[in-house]
């Protein structure tokens, strides 16, 4: 019986078959385009060329599952012939949700998948659990399985965890989490650029493209930021910090590029007042914001005194090697220079050696890892520890039926 | 400056006070609130669009199956899902329904899980329970304190030194304080 991984994200549903090498990326939302009215279901978007002033309905709220009809009907699309070919009653489904989740929204996931779709069998975790599974590939470049020690930060969409793990166990007084993810780096992007330049409040599919091409973290903020000072308008050639973006016209680009790296569309483009969008120190600003919420108004700490107050939080004896096995995964953790930003800056606050362990597509590490958990590979060789099998985690439908749905919930409970 | 005298402009200009701390910490909690929304903008109409399946019949009448109405091409009535030659994968229960028609915001159901888990947590013994709350990381680390809260010229994102008298906003420089009372200043808005 094939197995389907699902990593539910609240930006984008990261679904493949375990015999898959890479996951499908499918945006979790509901878009309508502006001038048009046209409504497209997840990535039916793709195929529209006008996208400016594109609306989204999310079938999640600050992180949450909240809105099943929106959800519904991007898992329909998800599910349908022209994307992933899937027949619910003869699948085992591996779908993960958000740490600490809630107990309602854990029932209607449960009741969904079984009595809706009637899925054969489910395992349903959190998506860091997930990415832990798959961190020995990463961090110590063999199959395996999950290390026995590891501490994961996950930073995506609507927020970023950091959550210590323990042969296959979750160390729950060393969860913490950061309000700052993609969504809230894109608003900040977005705002910056209306009070200086143009007016782009409405244009966060375009801000997203601006912000995934142009932005990185800096090393030394305040080293930056004095290079880059007088940099207004960001000229090309008279400082190395500063780019032009060209915004999309929507004849000649979907996106826009950035100008010099434009390629087919740039050669092809003739209309020589395109909208430009300069760029200088919002490119390394914006992301500071991981590392100082303060930045945005949010009175939280930045990533990297969570990783600190997660390990502390934690027993002695495991601090050492907690720190040594972090792993970095995400959407918002391909940022360039973030894995180097936030190596030095932990470093500095910890008395252990520190290393930082990034997947090549950190996108798509928790998915990775659900995948190596369908195939079985979840014990490294001469482990004293076992976590669970896919066996003993999976819930059949048969199951479910029997236990109901309150006892469904706690048999996942007792995996955490 | 004396202390004295940002009191005074406080109620100057525009009769608007925007040094206040209560003024100030409003004004975080609004724009806080603004970068975590989804869009910018609500579109209440886009939101509250039913979104049925295919065949799915729209009228409450029962009995009244609609698999061969065409829905004319711009609809903007509803959203469709499935096709008609694969049929939906899913059975399309009566109490799926109820729960995708669920309007309930993420403040009601934190709420309500905040509830149920100290009803469950009455029966245990346990001291300590951790979930979404509990998890905040803190400003500070152990006993240090909090990093100070910086500010960048709102004209160019360099170190915001110097502040408006006018309306609170930071600049860098003369060159940025001059662009800021030019177009920029607050006190033209209220």
């Amino acid at each position: 019986m094939p197995t389907l991984i699902l990593d539910n994200g609240s930006y984008s549903i990261k679904g493949g078959y375990a015999t898959d090498d890479c996951p499908r990326l499918i945006p979790n939302a509901i878009t309508r385009t502006k001038r048009t009215k046209r409504v497209y279901v997840g990535d039916l978007i793709d195929t529209s060329t006008d996208i400016s002033g594109l609306y989204y309905r999310s079938p999640f709220e600050r992180g949450f599952l909240t809105r099943w009809d929106c959800e519904l009907a991007v898992w329909d699309r998800v599910f349908s012939n022209d994307v992933l070919k899937c027949t619910p009653t003869s699948t085992d489904l591996i779908v993960s949700e958000p740490m600490f989740n809630f107990g309602q929204i854990q029932r209607s996931v449960d009741e969904i998948v079984f009595e809706e779709y009637k899925f054969a069998s489910l395992v349903r975790t959190p998506a860091t659990r997930l990415a832990a599974i798959g961190a020995g590939h990463t961090i110590y470049g063999d199959d395996g399985g999950e290390p026995e020690c590891v501490l994961v930060v996950d930073i995506g969409h609507s927020f970023a965890y950091v959550v210590p793990y323990f042969q296959g166990r979750q160390i729950s007084e060393g969860v913490r989490r950061v309000d700052v993810g993609g969504r809230m780096l894109t608003s900040y992007l977005k705002e910056t650029v209306s009070f200086r330049y143009w007016d782009m409040m409405d244009e966060a599919y375009i801000m997203n493209a601006v912000k995934e091409k142009c932005c990185f973290v800096s090393s030394d903020f305040y080293r930056d930021l004095d290079a880059a000072r007088g940099c207004i308008g960001g000229r090309n050639g008279k400082n190395s910090l500063g780019l032009e973006y060209v915004l999309p016209d929507f004849t000649n680009s979907k996106c826009g590029y950035i100008k010099g790296q434009g390629g087919e569309a740039e050669q092809q483009m003739t209309d020589t007042d395109a909208q430009v969008l300069p760029l200088c120190n919002e490119r390394f600003a914006i992301p500071e914001a991981l590392f100082n919420p303060v930045d945005v108004g949010l009175e939280q700490g930045g990533i990297h005194q969570a990783v600190v107050q997660a390990v502390m939080a934690c027993n002695e004896r495991l601090r050492g090697v907690l720190m040594a096995n972090i792993l970095l995964v995400g959407g918002t953790a391909a940022l360039p220079g973030l894995q180097q930003r936030l190596q030095s800056e932990v470093q500095a606050m910890s008395p252990y050696r520190v290393r930082i362990s990034v997947p090549e597509d950190p996108i798509t590490g928790a998915w990775q890892g659900g995948r190596m958990l369908a195939q079985g590979q979840t014990v490294p060789e001469g482990a004293t520890y076992s976590p669970a099998t896919v066996a003993e985690w999976q819930l059949t439908r048969a199951q479910y039926q029997e236990l109901g749905p309150d006892r469904a919930v706690a048999h996942f409970t007792k995996f955490i | 400056m004396s202390l004295g005298t940002a009191g005074r402009r406080t109620q100057a200009r525009s009769g608007g006070y925007y040094w206040d701390k209560t003024t100030l910490e409003q004004r975080r909690r609004t724009r806080l609130q603004t970068l975590e929304r989804e869009n910018y903008n609500s579109q209440p109409d886009f939101d509250s669009l039913p979104i049925i399946a295919q065949g799915e019949s729209t009228t409450k009448r029962p009995g009244r199956p609609r698999s061969d109405y065409s829905l004319p091409k711009a609809n903007t009535s509803t959203i469709v899902v499935g096709t008609a030659d694969e049929g939906l994968k899913r059975v399309n229960r009566k109490e799926t329904r109820q729960l995708a028609a669920q309007r309930r915001t993420f403040a009601d159901i934190l709420a309500k899980e905040m509830e149920d888990s100290a009803k469950n947590h009455q029966h245990q013994s346990e001291t300590n329970t951790f979930h979404y709350l509990t998890c905040i990381t803190a400003p500070t680390l152990g006993t240090q304190p909090a990093a100070a809260s910086r500010s960048f010229c709102s004209i160019c994102g360099y170190r915001g030194l110097y502040t408006c008298i006018d309306c609170g906003m930071r600049y860098c420089s003369l060159v940025c304080k001059s662009a800021h009372a030019d177009t920029r200043c607050l006190k033209h808005v209220g």
